[in-house]
């Protein structure tokens, strides 16, 4: 059986043109090939938009991320027991 | 690219047939190692004249491809770029030529008459337009069966994590989707809405999406537990790059949908067993649910009581039936002749942990039958809203005037109305 000879008769106007645009792409008509570049290029278009997010939501994790060490640094270097010690450790520094 | 000018876009092997039924696709992006296994799964389950089976090589590198090549059994698309989960099926389903897709991950192998089982589905009812797989992992626990969907996007694969071989969520119903893995859409559906939504490139979310607009266009989105998939990927990835996906694309999923997801419940703070409940049943259509416990006293009367079961099921109650012999009833067979089969056909959940049953808060039943000669000793069951569910016995011994009569107090007793009236049932379906 050809593949032409596949096509029911009885197909709808919209069934006969999805089976006639599966035989370009089966075959490899030169339509078939663009649409397939286009759509190639769609998705590596779609890709770079994709990564380009992911780099964004990265970079403000990592801010996010040095903002809250910050903080946490300044109040540690806020405590009694740590500001002594630092003062203690400079005495010790100077006397020697 | 070859000598004497560019590869063929679409490579069709000369064992493939050319009128097939089902046109399975397959994804294959770099190791073809596993999507072979997949194949020759595919094969194992017969209908190879019915079937053809598109790989569609996504991106993959010519060297991987070769193996894919050389076979005869396979229509091979090629795809220089990786088009993405949906934009690889889209290509897929534009060359199939049967009126069903049937999509497989390449890491999944299907069990011998899982295709058998889906086309049995979907054939059932004209407006159904997906069928989807109970999904296993690689140890046969329990990964999908079926999935439940909330407004605020966030979905949960339902019964994930039992252990294998449980018997649980084993019948027909409609639900909110179904992965893309072992998943069948009749073509007149997959047209109908157009296919996958390539917008969630790369993946996550297109099954979620392609679930909702079929359902929006009319279609029934339906779990077949008898078709049976195993997966064999593990499913704890969680790299950074993956949740960043998830995340994006349930935005852009609420973006989308988010006049329906709004007629969708609110996701509890915590999903456990009863929102899992609540859930399955909103998105069975919030039917009356009824409660038949059946204890081991009434053996001789069983089969009537089955029958009263599926009279009342295929009238279009949510039925469970507690019973702790459930578990020594024969299991489902491939020509679904057994009582499992029957039961499942018509949506009813057959338990055999009583306890576990009557413990799932907030499952909410209109009524409860207790089939059993023996006094009724359990506590009172009590629903969400605090009020307290109405208990009818039924006694077998009663015949068929005795069954009426139950139903029509059940009816009565139920808060919602059936959408047939169960009184109308023919008592000569009763008798099992």
């Amino acid at each position: 059986m050809t593949d032409a000879a596949q096509m029911e008769p009885a197909a709808g106007g919209d069934e006969a043109r999805r089976r006639i645009r599966q035989l370009e792409v089966e075959q490899g008509a030169p339509s078939a090939r663009a649409a397939q570049a286009e759509r190639e290029l769609r998705a590596a278009k779609a890709e770079i938009e994709v990564k380009d997010e992911y780099a964004s939501s990265l970079e403000s994790e990592l801010e996010e991320t040095l903002g809250f060490l910050r903080d946490k640094t300044a109040y540690i270097e806020s405590l009694p027991s740590v500001r002594l010690k630092v003062w203690v450790k400079g005495m010790l520094h100077q006397s020697n | 690219m070859k000598d004497g000018g560019p590869a063929p876009l679409v490579q069709r092997g000369s064992d493939v047939p050319g009128s097939p039924l089902v046109s399975t696709c397959i994804l294959v992006l770099s190791d073809p190692t596993l999507a072979l296994g997949c194949l020759d799964s595919l094969a194992a389950a017969g209908r190879s004249d019915e079937t053809e089976t598109i790989v569609v090589a996504n991106g993959m590198s010519e060297s991987a491809r070769r193996v894919l090549e050389e076979r005869n059994d396979i229509v091979l698309v090629r795809s220089d770029t990786n088009l993405g989960f949906a934009g690889g099926n889209n290509l897929a389903g534009e060359i199939a030529r049967g009126r069903y897709l049937l999509f497989v991950n390449d890491d999944s192998t299907v069990t011998a008459d899982c295709m058998t089982q889906l086309l049995a589905t979907a054939e059932r009812d004209q407006g159904i337009g997906a069928v989807g797989c109970r999904i296993l992992s690689a140890d046969g626990s329990l990964q999908e069966a079926g999935s439940a969907l909330w407004s605020d996007g966030w979905a949960e694969h339902v019964g994930v994590g039992l252990p294998a071989g449980t018997r649980r969520y084993s019948f027909v119903r409609d639900v909110d989707y179904v992965s893309a893995n072992g998943l069948m859409v009749t073509r007149s559906a997959w047209s109908a809405v157009g296919g996958f939504d390539e917008r969630y490139f790369p993946a996550y979310y297109e099954d979620v999406d392609l679930c909702m607009a079929l359902r929006k266009h009319g279609f029934r989105v339906v779990y077949e537990p008898r078709a049976r998939l195993y997966h064999l990927e593990s499913q704890s990835t969680t790299s950074r790059y993956h949740n960043f996906l998830m995340t994006r694309n349930r935005n852009r999923f609420v973006d989308k949908w988010k006049v329906e997801l709004a007629a969708l419940g609110d996701r509890p703070e915590r999903i456990d067993a009863s929102a899992i409940e609540r859930s399955i049943h909103r998105a069975r259509g919030s039917p009356p649910r009824l409660l038949m416990v059946m204890d081991g006293e009434v053996n001789g009367a069983r089969a009537f009581l089955w029958g009263a079961v599926e009279a009342l099921a295929a009238v279009g109650w949510a039925m469970t039936v507690a019973s702790p012999a459930a578990g020594d009833e024969p299991d489902f067979r491939p020509d679904r002749s057994t009582r499992a089969d029957r039961m499942a056909d018509v949506g009813v959940d057959v338990r055999a942990d009583v306890d576990e049953v009557l413990a799932t808060a907030g499952t909410d039943w209109d009524a409860a039958v207790m089939a059993t000669t023996t006094r009724w000793r359990r506590p009172p069951i009590i629903r969400a809203d605090g009020t307290e569910v109405p208990i009818v016995r039924l006694s077998p011994e009663e015949g068929d005037a005795g069954v009426r009569s139950a139903v029509s107090t059940i009816a009565g007793t139920a808060r919602h109305t059936p959408p047939s009236s169960p009184t109308a049932v023919n008592t000569g379906n009763l008798r099992g």
